[in-house]
């Protein structure tokens, strides 16, 4: 190669590199922004004991000290982990529903539509649904009396268990829609003649979704895990306010719940709050980084 | 000579016209910008369902621009009175704070006054000597503590709202004979139960029945200064004795089955109460005309809550109540003396009195009798106007921020056996600590 030519390629890949380098940073710059400036402020206001206003001393590990060696934090993390549970049954419904409505069932352009209605109700009019739902002159005690299955009402979200019971239901009710529809994504660019061919050689339903579907699509279904498990972890706020207020005690309250009372009521502690976000932040990132782990291991198999 | 006199004709126009400018600039429109909460406020709960120019907050402010030419008011309504602390304060920080906010006394404006413009200085006479509350507005309740504001709009009262339909089915008359014992209480609300119907109903996961009624038995106990010590952690909750009496005593109402099973998550309490379903139900003198709607007007009672102890030391024969709102300036506001103007307009007995064609309440001012009011008398508001004058201060706004939240946590916890009373004060200990530090 002459170095002209050499030389020539040089420039045009400097000049690529500029363009790419001009084109995201509009992007980047509006992230870091966004994103970035509020991860640090919050780390640099974990380490003091802000109240909002102009008490800001730095306090060093104390919060975080505070936090672990008090019960409270760990009652918020088993919460969210037992509210975990919502992540595979609505990834496993969601699936069945996708490949359903992907095999074009009877009647699947308005099952489509139905599944999808939950997302489109506000999360907060959901919360106060399954309140009333599961209250004790409810719905759902009258039908389980007279079908004789509970003759006694039970206080559904008055006990640990089944309060944490009522909401991971509650999330895979008004979620299964959204899985549902990105997992049809996932499906649509499948050949239909694979589908085709398990069928001819003798897969039923559950092995077309599992064995046919779901390795095809795995990156669909990591990312809607990996979706869902951010989710549970930051976005339960209204569900949770509306169904039970975190009670009774702090026997539902999650770690996103705890960040708004220790922002937003009388009692405000800006400086934990500021380090409950960092210890959800560190979570989130390891829940993410396990998950990514396992996905890849799969997809390896898959091929 | 004549270029002279032009010169000095000219000179002297400018200055009169520098001069009609300035007056101008000076004469330039004020505007206060004033937060109020949606509910449980200047803005009554049949109001919400007019238009806003309806609203007597608006027409007020209406008639104070009119009194005062030049100067406009600015209504934002506060979706959620107990967040609008926090957003006070962040707005605060942010140097856009209202010039008038109405914020809930004592303790809770107490967490926020590094944003808050005391008013000792500017607050006129004659309020002082009218108005009453400001004990709960006087830095730690000090008689000549710093003064951050006015006491709210209204003297809110406590009671148990009955409905005298059930409690005469149960052979119980509370006009003639209300229980004034917790014996006295017990045996009724067991000749209650026996006809069917549940005696009270709540819902604690606010705790309701606990903070209307329960705490005041506390009070009566141990008194405001020992509640506000237990606070400060300079004594704890858990040797508090009249802390731990009373939530025996509130446990033991639920376990007796006086209270409705579901207490700690009720998400009907009320309705239950307005159907007739529930003899019982704790509640605030503000919301009454629903309750008279719901049931008429000779049919709903209020019950000021019995005495656990005769010989309290600290209150007898009293509810649970008062000035629990606050009208604080900010230390934003350009305009202090105007926006005290503002409040003291409001709190003026002819505002006073056209607020009360919209809600019915105790008023803050001296000089309104419950004649004036148009409550007749023998009715049930003739008779929370007779409290007007006995009642303890809300004990939630006692309890310092932090600690605060942790009883309105963990108190249903409580109430269902769930958590011990010794557990609970310890809880609450705890919190203290966390604070002081």
């Amino acid at each position: 190669m002459s170095p002209m030519i050499a030389r020539a390629r040089n420039t045009r890949r400097r000049t690529r590199q500029r363009q790419a380098i001009l084109s995201i940073l509009p992007v980047v710059l509006v992230l870091l922004a966004i994103r970035a400036y509020p991860i640090v402020f919050a780390a640099a206001k974990s380490v003091t004991n802000w109240n909002g206003l102009y008490t800001s001393d730095y306090v060093g590990f104390a919060n975080y000290a505070r936090l672990l060696k008090g019960e409270v934090f760990w009652t918020l993390v088993r919460n969210n982990f037992v509210l975990l549970l919502n992540v595979p049954i609505q990834v496993f419904l969601g699936l069945v529903v996708a490949v359903l409505l992907h095999e074009r069932v009877w009647g699947w352009r308005f099952f489509r539509s139905l599944y999808y209605v939950p997302q489109i109700i506000s999360a907060v009019i959901i919360g106060y649904l399954f309140r009333t739902l599961f209250s004790m002159d409810g719905p759902i005690n009258i039908v389980l009396a007279r079908i004789g299955l509970m003759p006694e009402a039970l206080e559904w979200l008055g006990n640990t268990a089944t309060a944490l019971g009522v909401i991971v239901f509650c999330l895979v009710w008004s979620s299964v829609g959204w899985q549902a529809i990105v997992f049809m994504g996932g499906l649509s660019a499948i050949p239909e003649s694979v589908f085709e061919a398990a069928r001819i050689d003798g897969a039923g339903f559950w092995r077309r979704t599992f064995q046919v579907a779901v390795p095809m699509i795995v990156r669909v279904v990591e990312y809607a895990v990996m979706l869902s498990v951010v989710w549970t972890f930051t976005g339960l706020f209204p569900f949770i306010f509306s169904l039970t207020r975190g009670g009774p005690g702090y026997e539902t309250t999650t770690l996103d719940y705890m960040i708004y009372l220790r922002s937003f009521v009388s009692g405000v502690n800006l400086g934990e709050a500021c380090a409950i976000a960092m210890l959800l932040l560190l979570i989130i990132l390891a829940l993410t980084v396990v998950e990514m782990k396992a996905t890849n291991s799969m997809d390896d198999w898959s091929e | 000579m004549r270029k002279v006199l032009r010169i000095t004709v000219l000179l002297a126009l400018s200055l009169v016209l520098v001069v009609a400018f300035t007056g101008c600039a000076k004469k330039e429109a004020k505007k206060l910008t004033v937060w109020i909460p949606g509910r449980d406020s200047y803005i009554g709960p049949d109001e919400q369902k007019k238009a806003q120019e309806e609203w007597y907050i608006s027409k007020a402010f209406k008639r104070f621009e009119k009194a005062n030419p030049g100067v406009t008011v600015e209504l934002v309504v506060e979706p959620d009175a107990a967040a609008a602390h926090q957003t006070f304060k962040a707005a605060a920080v942010a140097g856009t704070a209202p010039d008038v906010a109405n914020l809930w006394s004592g303790q809770y404006t107490f967490g926020i006054k590094d944003a808050v413009r005391p008013i000792d200085d500017i607050v006129p006479k004659n309020d002082l000597a009218n108005l009453v509350g400001w004990e709960t507005m006087r830095d730690d309740f000090k008689a000549d503590g710093k003064l951050y504001g006015y006491a709210g709009y209204t003297v809110t009262l406590c009671f148990f709202f009955y409905n005298k339909t059930l409690v005469k089915k149960a052979g119980l008359d509370f006009e003639a004979n209300p229980p004034r014992t917790t014996q006295d209480f017990d045996a009724a609300l067991e000749k209650i139960k026996k006809t069917g119907v549940v005696p009270i109903v709540t819902d604690e996961s606010f705790p309701w029945l606990n903070l209307y009624v329960a705490v005041y038995w506390w009070y009566q106990m141990s008194g405001p200064d020992r509640i506000l010590s237990d606070c400060l952690g300079k004594t704890k909750f858990a040797d508090d004795a009249g802390l731990l009496a009373m939530l025996d005593y509130y446990h033991a109402l639920w376990q007796k089955g006086y209270v409705n099973r579901d207490a700690a998550t009720s998400s009907d309490y009320w309705a239950k109460f307005l159907q007739g379903k529930a003899a019982l139900t704790p509640q605030v003198t503000l919301v009454m005309s629903d309750a008279i709607a719901a049931l008429g007007a000779d049919n709903v009672g209020i019950l000021a809550p019995p005495e656990i102890d005769a010989k309290a030391p600290f209150a007898t024969d009293r509810a649970v109540g008062g000035t629990g709102g606050a009208l604080v300036v900010s230390k934003n506001s350009k305009n202090p003396d105007l926006a005290v103007k503002l409040i003291s307009f409001l709190s003026s007995k002819a505002e006073t009195m056209e607020l009360l064609k919209t809600q019915a309440f105790v008023p803050i001012r001296k000089d309104i009798s419950a004649a004036d009011m148009g409550y007749k008398p023998g009715s049930v508001q003739d008779k929370m106007y007779s409290f007007k004058d006995k009642y303890i201060y809300f004990v939630d706004n006692i309890l310092t921020p932090g600690v605060v939240d942790e009883y309105y946590k963990l108190c249903p916890l409580v109430l269902v056996g769930k958590m011990t009373p010794k557990k609970f004060a310890e809880s609450l200990d705890a919190k203290a600590a966390e604070m002081k530090k």
